[in-house]
């Protein structure tokens, strides 16, 4: 409501502005003189100059008169820092939306795994790795059976 | 459960089955592939790096070798046996089970110099440094766990006594 209010006077504000400005151009005497009346545009905001200042005069008067009946009319009174919460709460709302604890470092975590390429990347040098492994171990296997047979036949147990 | 956590989890478990599946299939593969169980002497080729003249110089001695130790082995084998009988017919050590124990000790001795010999000739058939790395991995493997095993022996024997 408050708000409102403002917004109306200020509007008000404006049209009082220009209004007094076309008084004190020179187009202002040219437009007097014209007999037809122009549309409402960006620089003529008044169609009518001639009767411009009786109308600004009681537009005016209007707008206080109603100002003040909104003033008197406004609700219960604004609870104190109302402005500021509300600032708060907008500020609350606009930032990002924040997991409890330490889970956001597990999300965060999650969403670099789940990404296809470095997925596929860890697949692959797992799989590479892991079999690279197996082989050497499986040489090395491979060279200890070789040993222990030729052991088996050269050097019997009993005699080792 | 957090589902962040179950799909971490998941992931972890995915890539150690992964890792797992191709470290064994690898092991595998290279067991089969490398594996020769129809020839006795691949290490010897395999290990240190023989030809086929360094292999068929070896071979030739393998195969003068392996009637002689098979001959030695049936010789303590029969003595074990001889011992057995006499220890079966007593509780005490008889001076024929104590006989029966020096022939075995002395037959071993025979045959551990037979293979000294043998593995001696083996080496001297290969380049030097193959020769010297095949003696000395012989010798540890052959003489290395009865050194081992009396080390230890005389160690807990030295505590137990409380030897000064």
């Amino acid at each position: 409501m408050l708000q409102a209010g403002r917004g109306r006077q200020h509007s008000a504000l404006i049209i009082n502005r220009v209004v007094l400005v076309q008084k004190n151009s020179k187009l202002w005497a040219a437009d007097k003189i014209s007999a037809a009346p122009e549309p409402m545009n960006k620089e003529n905001i008044n169609p009518d100059p001639g009767r411009a200042a009786g109308f600004a005069e009681a537009s005016d008067a209007r707008l206080g008169a109603l100002l003040r009946e909104a003033s008197r009319n406004a609700g219960p009174a604004l609870p104190p820092r109302f402005q500021e919460g509300v600032w708060r709460r907008i500020e609350e709302a606009a930032a990002p939306v924040k997991v409890a604890g330490g889970i956001a470092w597990l999300d965060a975590l999650v969403t670099l795994v789940l990404r296809p390429r470095l997925a596929m990347a860890t697949a692959t040098v797992l799989i590479v790795a892991g079999a690279l492994l197996g082989v050497r171990e499986g040489n090395q296997m491979v060279k200890q059976d070789a040993q222990a047979r030729y052991l088996a036949v050269v050097a019997p147990n009993s005699l080792r | 459960m957090n589902r962040s956590l179950v799909i971490l989890l998941g992931a972890l478990v995915l890539g150690v089955a992964l890792f797992g599946g191709s470290y064994f299939a690898g092991q595998r593969a290279c067991r089969m592939t490398m594996t020769r169980p129809t020839d006795d002497l691949a290490w010897l080729r395999e290990e240190f790096h023989l030809t086929d003249a360094d292999m068929a110089h070896v071979r030739q001695l393998h195969e003068g070798y392996m009637p002689q130790c098979a001959e030695m082995c049936a010789k303590i084998a029969a003595k074990k046996i001889e011992l057995q009988t006499a220890l079966a017919n007593g509780t005490n050590v008889t001076a024929d089970a104590q006989k029966k124990l020096i022939e075995i000790g002395e037959l071993r001795a025979q045959c551990q110099t037979q293979m000294l010999q043998h593995f001696i000739e083996v080496s001297q058939t290969m380049p030097p440094e193959q020769g010297r790395r095949y003696l000395a991995e012989m010798q540890r493997l052959t003489l290395g766990f009865h050194e081992q095993t009396e080390q230890s022996m005389s160690k807990s024997a030295g505590d137990m006594h409380g030897h000064d």
